[in-house]
């Protein structure tokens, strides 16, 4: 069970890009997303493995930032939206970043999977307001960060971009080894007068 | 472009789950209560009697019953000071009459009274809650809620009674009795005299709901459409999650992960919104809150935040919080028996995000079948109690000499355990059993059948009230087809030697002829109520509280299958909610319901709960549970196991202990 969790601003198309990669399914009616969202996207394949994704989408809003900590805890991937319409919601990508990492603080703060997605790419070319190549910039200078350019609308990319996105969740899931050990010793002291246990 | 339109309903089936999973709170409120008009004895407490200072008039105000039940209470009355001249005799002497303040008041007063008690102290919500969207009552650790609890505790002097219609009589008779066997009118929480088991008191609920359904468990079908299977899954009774700190779930009784993640993310929010001090109370607020329960219609939910687990039981069955909470307690022992505390501790630990499903194996089985048992609902978790096979003290010597003479030195303890009911065990001076630990043992046994192929089994396992850090190893054969022999030691390399052991112990049963009667106790179950000169009882849960067992009898011929059981179970719940209930000491209940009547009484020492069937008048109802009383009293010996047979006592030389401190394990 793989969790992922996605932010962005308010209207980028976080709860959209979830709904088309999960049911195909996609609407112009907008409904913000109250706290949070859950969704659920079984057998996905990653190479040979079947893998569970638990989808973790957030609301913009300031007053559910205190979900925060909770939140973003345990998440084996974040990913972060913006649409490419809107300038000023691929500024805020830096600080979601921020917020995550401290929010979540993770283990390895470097090596955390993050995707970029730039949405809405289905509008029309004039109302473009941030160039790939930009984008690209910001991914590159955070360490590498895959980016993708999705419609949920279109359906374009959405699947090339989960497929990225579990993969990564899963390196990140798995990338400690953990010992089952059952060796934890159990010192039993039997004697006459005290029959105490452990130590 | 956005188009921005004003919200739509939702159509997605995801998202209507985790509506209805937080659908609006209804607080529990007095009209929630109102199933308590159904108990017409009174429920009292004993500070009223013994409460120095307190003026006791002389003159009785008189109170009359309501006429329509007086000749049954009359009946009552009569039936307890039997019991009363035997064991209360010197308190008689020093007796007055109680003041009738309360008894004055009329019943519909005094349930109110009792609603309002128990309403405050779950109502008890704090600011977090707010922050989630339709946020359900919840109910908290934090020291500002229990401030608030022990605020109502104190406000509410009057000793809440259910109802004050029963004769001046029978609870005065009650109350000597009851003062008799705990003179300083003491809470529950007593002192333990059995050296064999260990025990933890059970959780005092707080309420009590309306909702009181006994339609079997809904079993999820074939059908597939997922949603039906979504509505299935929602209509279940009861529902027990384990989900990381992170919101991964870890296990679930019903449901696929896709229904259920869902779920888990909800909780988990709720829970983790409950860590962090609210900034208000930032300063004040050191020890983080934690959330315990909330309710949404009649479905209540039970939350136990275990770091770095979180556990919920869901119920629609009633349940209170303390019941659920039991409940809760035996699955996290089950968890932990199989990978011990330490172990996930570890795994967790500058990991959050990890699976801890990776670990769980073959334990799901386990977790499986108890989470089937308690929803169905197992007296022995009700009662936090475990069960002995009743034998006669000569039997059950011959047995642990048995067990004694076969033992060997890396031996902890054994046990001979017939079909969920403990034989006979033998442990270490000092060393003592917790029903918890004795109930992963009987539930891995006994409720699925992994081990039921008569092969040997050698399997590590932890248990956790005894050390939770580490594993014990147990080598376990059903030497009979529902009997098994149980020889759990801390040397991992004992195999050979436990194995060895077991064939000396069969081959002395042989030799004490002690399989006849095991036998026999497996083919008659338990025993009959007509056995024991109460055949009007139907059926009974008694539990000895010092010695932590309960006994029963057959559900036979009464309640012959599964559904008959599971609502018998669930007038048990109902009984042993109301006895539970805060902030009384006197606990004698009569309940009229369908097909049945039931009397409950709980004392400092013992709790009993009788079922008959409706026709029974209640003097013959309080005098069947007079003779139980009695007869358990006159079978304790053999219907409890009181210390086990200390392997240290009975070769107590001076070589057999230089042989064990020589042998002191350290695996
Ligand atoms: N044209 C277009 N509109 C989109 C796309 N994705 C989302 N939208 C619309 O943008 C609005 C906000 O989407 P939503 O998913 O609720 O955004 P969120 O607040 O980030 O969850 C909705 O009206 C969507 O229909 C897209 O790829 N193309
Ligand atoms: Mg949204």
């Amino acid at each position: 069970m793989l969790k992922v969790i996605i932010l962005g601003d308010s209207g980028v198309g976080k709860t959209s890009l979830m709904q088309q990669y999960v049911s195909k399914k996609f609407s112009n009616q907008y409904k913000a997303t109250i706290g949070a969202d859950f969704l659920t996207k079984q057998d996905v394949r990653v190479d040979d493995r079947n893998v569970t994704m638990q989808l973790w989408d957030t609301a913009g809003q300031e007053r559910f930032q205190s979900l925060g900590v909770a939140f973003y805890r345990g998440a084996d991937c974040c990913v972060l939206v913006y649409d490419v319409n809107n300038a000023k919601s691929f500024e805020a990508l830096d600080s979601w970043r921020d917020e995550f990492l401290i929010q979540a603080s993770p283990r390895d703060p470097e090596s955390f999977p993050f995707v970029v997605l730039g949405n809405k790419i289905d509008v029309e070319e004039s109302k473009r307001a941030v160039s790939q190549k930009r984008a690209l910039a910001f991914c590159q200078a955070k360490g590498n960060i895959p980016y993708f350019e999705t419609s949920a609308k279109e359906a374009i990319n959405v699947d090339q971009a989960f497929e990225v996105i579990a993969r990564n969740a899963l390196v990140q899931e798995e990338s400690e080894e953990y010992s089952s050990d059952f060796s934890d010793p159990i010192n039993i002291h039997l004697d006459n007068d005290r029959g105490g246990c452990c130590s | 472009m956005a188009v921005f339109s004003p919200p739509q309903v939702l159509d997605d089936r995801q998202q209507l789950a985790v509506t209805a999973a937080t659908e609006p709170p209804v607080l529990v409120n007095e009209a929630s209560l109102a199933v308590v008009d159904d108990y017409i004895l009174s429920q009292e407490s004993i500070e009223q009697f013994s409460r120095p200072g307190s003026p006791v008039p002389l003159e009785r105000t008189a109170t009359l019953p309501p006429p329509q039940i007086a000749p049954d209470l009359v009946g009552l009355s009569k039936a307890f000071p039997i019991r009363l001249q035997s064991r209360a005799t010197t308190a008689l002497s020093s007796y007055s009459a109680p003041s009738n303040a309360t008894s004055a008041g009329s019943a519909p007063n005094s349930v109110a009274s009792t609603a309002t008690n128990s309403a405050l102290s779950t109502a008890v919500s704090t600011s977090p809650a707010s922050s989630v969207s339709s946020a359900p009552t919840v109910n908290t650790d934090s020291k500002k809620s229990l401030k608030l609890i022990s605020k109502t505790k104190s406000r509410s002097r009057i000793p809440p009674a259910i109802s004050s219609v029963g004769s001046p009589d029978i609870k005065s008779l009650l109350g000597k009795i009851l003062k008799n066997y705990d003179p300083f009118g003491r809470p529950y929480t007593s002192t333990y005299n059995n050296a064999f088991i260990d025990a933890d008191m059970d959780d005092d609920s707080i309420t009590v709901f309306d909702d009181y359904s006994v339609d079997a468990e809904s079993t999820g079908g074939d059908q597939d459409d997922e949603d039906g299977e979504m509505d299935r899954f929602l209509a279940q009774k009861k529902q027990y999650f384990i989900l990381s700190f992170a919101g991964k779930p870890i296990f679930s009784m019903h449901g696929s992960d896709d229904l259920i993640s869902a779920h888990m993310g909800i909780i988990q929010a709720l829970a983790a919104g409950f860590e962090q001090p609210s900034e208000e109370n930032f300063a004040t607020e050191t020890v983080p809150d934690q959330l315990r329960f909330f309710t949404a219609g009649t479905t209540t939910f039970a939350v136990s935040v275990e770091d770095p687990l979180i556990l919920v039981a869901i119920s629609k069955l009633g349940e209170t919080e303390g019941q659920l909470r039991t409940q809760l307690d035996a699955l996290h022992t089950q968890l932990l028996s199989a990978l011990t505390k330490a172990q996930i501790v570890k795994v967790f630990k500058g990991r959050t995000n990890f699976d801890l499903r990776k670990l769980l194996g073959g334990a799901e089985t386990f977790l499986r079948a108890l989470t089937r048992e308690m929803a169905f609902g197992s007296p022995a978790i009700l009662l936090n109690a475990i069960e002995c096979v009743r034998l006669r003290n000569s039997v059950r010597d011959r047995i642990n000499l048995a067990l004694l003479k076969g033992r060997t030195a890396s031996l902890l303890y054994g046990l001979v355990v017939a079909d969920g009911r403990l034989v006979s065990v033998i442990r270490p001076k000092k060393h003592s059993l917790h029903p918890p630990d004795l109930q992963v043992i009987f539930s891995m046994l006994f409720h699925n059948n992994t081990f039921h192929d008569g092969r040997e089994h050698w399997i590590p396992i932890c248990l956790p009230k005894f050390n939770n850090r580490g594993f014990l190893h147990a080598y376990i054969v059903f030497f009979r087809p529902k009997v098994a022999l149980v020889l759990i030691s801390a040397n991992k390399d004992s195999f050979y030697e436990l194995r060895k052991s077991k064939e000396d112990i069969l081959e002395n049963f042989e030799q004490e002829n002690c399989f006849a009667p095991i036998d026999l106790a497996v083919k008659l179950v338990r025993y009959r109520t007509a056995d024991i000169g109460v055949p009007a009882i139907q059926h009974f849960l008694y539990k000895s509280r010092g010695n932590v067992q309960f006994t029963m009898p057959n559900f036979e011929p009464h309640f012959p299958d599964r559904k008959s059981q599971h609502e018998l179970m669930l007038l048990y719940r109902r009984l042993h909610a109301a006895i539970h209930t805060r902030h009384t000491h006197l606990k004698v209940l009569y309940v009229s319901r369908g097909n049945w009547v039931a009397l409950a009484w709980a004392t400092h020492s013992f709790e009993v709960y009788c079922v008959a069937g409706a026709a029974t008048s209640k003097a013959t109802l309080a005098q069947g549970m007079d003779t139980i009383i009695a007869w358990v009293k006159r079978e304790e010996s053999r219907l409890f196991i009181s210390n086990g047979a200390v392997s240290g006592l009975s070769f107590s030389t001076k070589e057999f202990f230089s042989s064990l401190t020589s042998l002191a394990i350290y695996t």
